[in-house]
């Protein structure tokens, strides 16, 4: 296979083990090579500035600049841009927001067997894909009244063990209005209780551990 | 009607402050119910976070791994073999992270351990590993627990992170710094509470201070962010050669147990 032919893939995860894994899965073929690494977002945006890769591997839950906003930061500036979202998590929001931001296919790691390799060369010659988990999780929940912004926010203060108080606190906002959101998210979740929703919005992805 | 008027008074003021108290009571009750349910929920999306950066991501990576492995056989057995050396020793490291995150939930102790009694105890945790040879030549480094200021009652949630950043802070101290000395300084004072952390070793690389980050290692990073996450802040100096600061500070409004109220400055303030 010729230099000119093989695919140039970035790699983008925070865990090194998992960087380390990849590399040797990919290291086995022939038309394909990794030709960089990153552990963050922003390490992301430059090592893609840097060597223009074919396809993007990209992680979702890192720290300095989650996978979702690094997506967005690439589409915009290199709209060709080919990226493979490669998440622990199958929750319908985070894999719509991943999408919505330009992905062109989303896998779970605990479910790639066999499919990675051969989602990298279908990404590269142009498709699209969602494995069936994560296309079934959207369709669940696609009539559901999505969370705002500022109630992705509240409940993931919820699930660091904040206070009504502490959140009204830390989000400059006053308590009875931090009550309001949190109505309005067990609401919106059917959720029981604060528990119940921090349950719901990890296993839907609204919010990150 | 007077006499009336001096009898119902002041047995209506008790009533009323009685009320009160009772009134009062309940809701003491009540937030502290309320504490306990926030701290577990926090406690179980810590844990969560860190099986999920040790074990999870591990095991996931030598899956991978595995994988090539499946796809070198039967036609590159020699690289398979290589592959899967590999394997075993990523399979053990992932154990191992997984060890030291299991020791460091248990090592938080139970809620309510005075804070600079448990981090007083890190210098005997950590003076074994010092004893290492190699590790510092000046021999083992004095470590020192100050406390300024009358200790106040912590948030649990304060007092676990600020034992946590502490802990990885003396750490580093005493694996990197080749300090010889290690001090431990707890403020409490009445607007700010400050736990600070300091040595005199060879201080931290510039890129490290610059990034705060270091390859495979979470430490500035991971502190900064625990720091941010419970309303705190951190602050890191350093200079080749002449030591490294710690700084974490928290605002009393979120660091202290707030003190109940007297019923005298409630009524006053209720009416």
């Amino acid at each position: 296979m010729s230099h000119e032919s093989c695919i140039r893939i970035l790699c983008v995860d925070d865990h090194p083990l998992l960087l380390d894994g990849i590399a040797a899965l990919i290291g086995t073929e022939r038309d394909m090579k990794i030709v960089a690494e990153a552990t963050s977002g922003i390490e992301a945006i430059r090592q893609f500035r840097a060597t223009l890769p074919d396809v993007t591997l990209m992680d979702l839950q890192m720290r300095e600049m989650n996978g979702v906003d690094a997506i967005g930061a690439i589409r915009t500036e290199w709209p060709w841009a080919k990226i493979i979202v490669l998440s622990m998590f199958g929750g319908d929001a985070m894999a719509q927001r991943a999408l919505k931001a330009g992905a062109q296919a989303y896998l779970l790691k605990g479910l790639v067997r066999g499919e990675l390799l051969d989602t990298i060369r279908l990404v590269h010659g142009g498709a699209r894909w969602v494995q069936a988990e994560v296309a079934s999780s959207i369709a669940t929940h696609v009539s559901d009244t999505a969370l705002t912004d500022r109630e992705v926010e509240v409940l993931g203060q919820i699930a660091n063990g904040k206070s009504n108080k502490q959140i009204a606190y830390n989000l400059s906002i006053n308590e009875e209005t931090a009550k309001t959101h949190v109505k309005n998210i067990l609401a919106k979740l059917h959720a029981n209780d604060r528990t119940h929703a921090v349950t719901l919005g990890l296993k839907r992805g609204i919010i990150l551990l | 009607m007077v006499e009336y008027l001096c009898i119902i008074l002041p047995i209506g003021a008790l009533a009323v402050a009685h009320l009160l108290r009772v009134r009062y009571l309940n809701q003491q009750l009540q937030e502290s119910l309320e504490q306990r349910l926030e701290d577990r929920l926090k406690e179980r999306t810590r844990i969560a976070r860190e099986l999920h950066d040790s074990l999870l991501q591990g095991f996931q990576g030598m899956m991978f791994r595995l994988e090539a492995v499946r796809r070198l056989l039967p036609n590159r057995p020699e690289e398979a073999a290589d592959h899967l050396d590999v394997a075993i020793d990523r399979a053990l490291a992932a154990i191992n992270e997984g060890r030291k995150t299991v020791g460091e939930l248990r090592m938080a102790g139970p809620p309510g351990t005075d804070l600079p009694k448990a981090l007083a105890d890190l210098g005997i945790e950590f003076e074994p590993e010092n004893k290492l040879p190699g590790n510092a030549p000046g021999g083992a480094p004095k470590f020192l627990v100050l406390v300024q200021g009358r200790a106040i009652a912590l948030q649990p949630i304060v007092r676990d992170e600020a034992y946590r950043i502490a802990r990885e802070a003396v750490r580093n101290s005493f694996q990197h710094a080749r300090a010889g000395l290690i001090e431990v300084e707890i403020v409490f004072a009445d607007r700010t509470f400050t736990v600070r952390v300091r040595d005199d070793g060879v201080g931290l690389d510039p890129a490290v201070l610059e990034d705060g980050y270091r390859k495979g290692h979470w430490g500035l990073p991971g502190m900064r962010e625990r720091a941010l996450e419970f309303g705190g802040e951190l602050e890191v100096w350093s200079q080749r050669n002449a030591g490294t600061e710690i700084e974490l500070r928290t605002d009393a409004r979120i660091a202290y147990v707030r003190r109940p109220r007297t019923l005298r400055w409630r009524i006053a303030r209720e009416n």
